[in-house]
């Protein structure tokens, strides 16, 4: 982690860091600003009766912390955990919260020029959850946001309805 | 000034010298004659004002000020300490609380305020028609020549100077007052020389004064050309030349408007000496105390809480390896923990006075109001408790004593009768108790009587008539706290704001404590409220249930049992168990979490719990051991689980869930 930070000092402002990691073979990645460290796979507690995709907690340095699986989160192929699984501890509105990924690739640098706006449903994802889609080369990274990750699909269903109810009441005006 | 970063410490202060005022003046009301507590009293609502004007809270800084004038009226004598008197300093107290709540709207409570000072202020007034003159008492106080001065002044005056008292008052804005008032000296010594300083000429080279002192002089020169002199030094606002009054007969008619200087000359010279006497007494207690934000305590606190488990770790370690010096190395580790352990805990640890300090007041308010007359005894104040003990326990406590209050004691009228003093007894006392306090709330009024309470809760349908038979009276008793209970005919004003006695049980229980009553119909109730020393590192059994490791707070562990599959018996499809002819439930705590068991186990290791007065069995895996574990909150993300309190970190490092029995079972 700390390597990877160290590469970003020297970049220039307006380019975005990112980041990237595998999921499925699908290319994602999170802002660099809200990721607090990048951890092997360490013994993970259980929640009972929880959400399905919070895997359990952890011990980071005495504090107790929330992970959750993005393949869950995405409603992804459940796979086992390789050698190259990683936790990334994210800072959220809740608080430090782990995310399990397939494996970490890189810290990336983005053009804000180069991320276009999300298409509606992608990889099974929800939209709440992308930000855009940045292109690299003819890599296509799918950039997450992270506020909503938390969200039950209950929750995020109503966001929907009250979203389309108000595009109707707007088509219609 | 940017002052926003002093606003935690302004209030917390403030907030001590209110709880000051409010103890000061409930002394005050019962012995009026009291100087030294009118002293004090004088004392926090000068500093108050000068805080907030520090500050910039105008609405408080006036508040306080009138009310130091009230005060210094009764420290004087000019006005007496009557039940209205202190209703309006009780009524100012209760602005002040409402002000520092709501610091950040300055145009808040402002017709508040203006009542209230104009309340002060006509307590003010009707003091100086009761002592008539104003003038003359409030400047005998404003100078105090010893016989040195004296005897300086005569020959001065016989040598044909004239003693003149001078006040000088500074510009509010002045922010050098220790350089103007050397001008005014350096000035002055070209006229004659000063006899006298008020302050002395320490306490003016070290800024300490508000805005104006006053001199003694001997000069030959016209007043006039002094004070014109004088008022060349910038930011000298003002200049009083007068007689001193031990030098020449004082004169009769002070002109009318000299009158209100006057009073305020005295004002200022006397606070300026309990001003440096306070300042020396802060400074004294600064030496003993610091503040420190809560978060670093906490941070420190789980710190040390890790060590512990460290600790822990090493010692079994060093159990295994057979080194005779590692051996002494951790026991000498172990102990240094152990001292270091104890020494943190203590900081988080306050006085519970924090908490009793608000009662006499309030039982005050509330017997008025209820037209009964109750007298609150306090003791062991001085007991010590953790602070996050300490916050929550206010609520139930409040409850408790409106309770006693309200329904336990009796109209005066009815004490007559049934041949008790008038004047009912509350008495609220807190001690240690092993591992734990102890809180006793008890009142000798009516009483409760278990009859009464069985009948009610037949009529509520709490219980079967079959059931109140059996019933034992401490059973009976304790139905109080049972949900949708409450002995009170009709609901008041007072105990009947949601808060039943279910909820106080509830919460103290949330804090691992627990609460028994026992009353005697005629002579009154007791409850006794039991709460451990602290919150942040508990006792618990570990056991393993489908290989992960929880945590069961030993408070609410009653025994644990071992019992064979033919033990357990079936009653309406739930299964139980007969211990001591007592059927209890058996919950498989592996099915209630939702965890893959496989109990092939031959007998079942049972740990007998009791939450709300409902003792259960939990079925687990294998019993691990008793440990002191440090509580950790779990995060804002997962919070909110059922039957899970929080969790911990083990020896090894995992993290272990602490299960929540109450809401288990």
């Amino acid at each position: 982690m700390n390597n990877l930070v160290g590469k970003t000092e020297e970049q220039p402002q307006d380019e975005l860091q990112l980041v990237a990691f595998f999921l499925q073979g699908e290319e994602f990645a999170v802002d660099i600003q809200k990721v607090r460290e990048v951890l092997k796979l360490p013994p993970i507690t259980p929640l009972p009766q929880s959400l399905d995709f919070i895997e359990g907690v952890i011990n980071l340095r005495g504090e107790v912390i929330p992970v959750l699986d993005l393949r869950k989160r995405f409603r992804l192929k459940d796979a086992a955990k390789g050698d190259k699984a990683r936790i990334i501890i994210v800072e959220i509105e809740e608080g430090m919260v782990g995310l399990i990924v397939d494996s970490v690739t890189e810290v990336l640098h983005l053009n804000p020029s180069a991320i276009e706006p999300p298409p509606r449903r992608l990889a099974g994802t929800r939209p709440e959850f992308i930000s855009g889609v940045g292109k690299l080369g003819n890599r296509l990274i799918i950039i997450l946001q992270l506020e909503k990750i938390l969200s039950t699909e209950e929750q995020l269903e109503l966001e929907h309805l009250q979203l389309a109810e108000a595009e109707r009441v707007a088509l219609n005006r | 000034m940017d002052t926003s970063e002093y606003k935690d410490l302004f209030l917390a202060e403030a907030r001590e010298y209110l709880q000051g005022l409010n103890i000061a003046l409930l002394q005050l009301e019962s012995d009026p004659a009291n100087r030294e507590v009118l002293q004090e009293m004088f004392r926090a609502a000068h500093s108050l004002k000068g805080m907030s004007a520090t500050m910039g809270y105008q609405q408080l800084a006036n508040l306080t000020h009138q009310m130091e004038n009230v005060l210094d009226f009764l420290r004087q004598g000019s006005l007496r300490a009557k039940r209205d008197v202190a209703n309006i300093l009780f009524e100012s107290l209760d602005l002040l609380e409402l002000l520092l709540g709501r610091l950040d709207e300055p145009a808040a409570c402002l017709e508040q305020v203006d009542r209230v000072v104009g309340k002060l202020r006509a307590a003010c007034d009707g003091s100086m028609e009761e002592a008539g003159l104003v003038g003359s008492a409030a400047d005998g106080d404003t100078l105090l020549l010893d016989e040195f001065e004296k005897e300086m002044l005569r020959a001065g005056c016989a040598g044909g100077e004239r003693a003149r008292h001078l006040e000088v008052v500074l510009d509010a804005s002045c922010l050098l007052k220790s350089v103007r008032a050397y001008m005014v000296f350096k000035l002055l010594e070209k006229f004659g020389h000063i006899v006298k300083a008020v302050p002395g000429t320490q306490e003016l080279e070290e800024e300490q004064f508000e805005d104006r002192f006053q001199l003694v002089i001997l000069t030959q020169t016209a007043d006039e050309t002094i004070r014109a002199e004088l008022l060349q030094i910038a930011e000298v606002a003002d200049v009083l030349v007068r007689d001193v009054p031990e030098m020449v007969a004082p004169s009769a008619g002070l002109e009318p408007a000299k009158v209100r200087k006057v009073e305020l000359v005295s004002e200022t010279a006397i606070s300026q000496e309990e001003v440096n006497g306070e300042r020396r007494n802060i400074r004294r207690a600064a030496e003993k105390t610091i503040r420190v934000e809560t978060d670093k305590l906490d941070k420190l606190i789980n710190l040390v809480g890790e060590l512990v488990v460290n600790r822990t770790r090493v010692v079994e370690l060093g159990r295994i390896d057979v080194a005779a010096e590692l051996v002494s190395a951790v026991e000498q580790l172990d102990r240094i923990t152990t001292d270091l352990q104890s020494a943190v805990m203590k900081l988080r640890m306050v006085p519970i006075k924090q908490v009793f300090d608000r009662f006499p007041r309030m039982v005050r308010d509330l017997s008025q109001e209820k037209g009964k007359k109750v007298n609150l005894e306090i003791r062991g104040e001085e007991t010590e408790l953790d602070r996050s003990i300490v916050n929550q326990i206010g609520d139930p406590l409040v409850h408790l004593l409106r309770n006693s209050v309200d329904h336990g004691i009796e109209p005066p009228g009815v004490r007559v009768q049934s041949g008790k003093p008038e004047e009912g007894t509350i008495i609220l006392e807190a001690r240690h108790e092993g591992s734990y306090v102890l809180i006793r709330v008890s009142d000798d009024g009516r009483g409760i009587s278990a009859g009464e309470m069985l009948k009610k809760a037949v009529e509520k349908g709490l219980l079967s008539s079959a059931e109140a038979q059996r019933i034992s009276e401490e059973e009976a008793l304790r139905l109080i706290f049972r949900n949708g209970f409450s002995t009170a005919e009709q609901v008041t004003d007072i105990s009947g704001r949601g808060v039943g006695m279910d909820a106080v049980k509830t919460v103290i229980e949330s804090m691992n404590g627990s609460v028994e009553i026992k009353s005697s119909p005629g002579e009154g109730s007791r409850f006794y409220v039991r709460l451990p020393l602290t919150l942040a590192i508990i006792k618990a059994l570990l056991v393993e249930v489908a290989g992960e490791i929880y945590a069961i707070p030993i408070e609410s562990i009653r025994e644990n049992l071992y019992v064979a599959p033919q033990d357990i018996k079936t009653i309406r499809g739930e299964k139980v168990i007969n211990v001591r002819s007592e059927v209890l439930p058996l919950i498989y705590l592996g099915e209630m979490l939702g965890m893959k068991t496989d109990s092939s186990e031959e007998i079942l290791s049972v740990v007998v719990v009791e939450a709300a007065d409902r003792k259960t069995g939990l079925v687990v895996d294998v019993l691990l051991g008793q440990q002191e574990i440090v509580i950790k909150s779990l995060s804002r993300a997962v919070e909110g689980i059922r039957g899970v309190a929080g969790a911990t970190v083990l020896g090894n490092g995992r993290v272990a869930l602490i299960l929540d029995v109450s809401s288990l079972i």
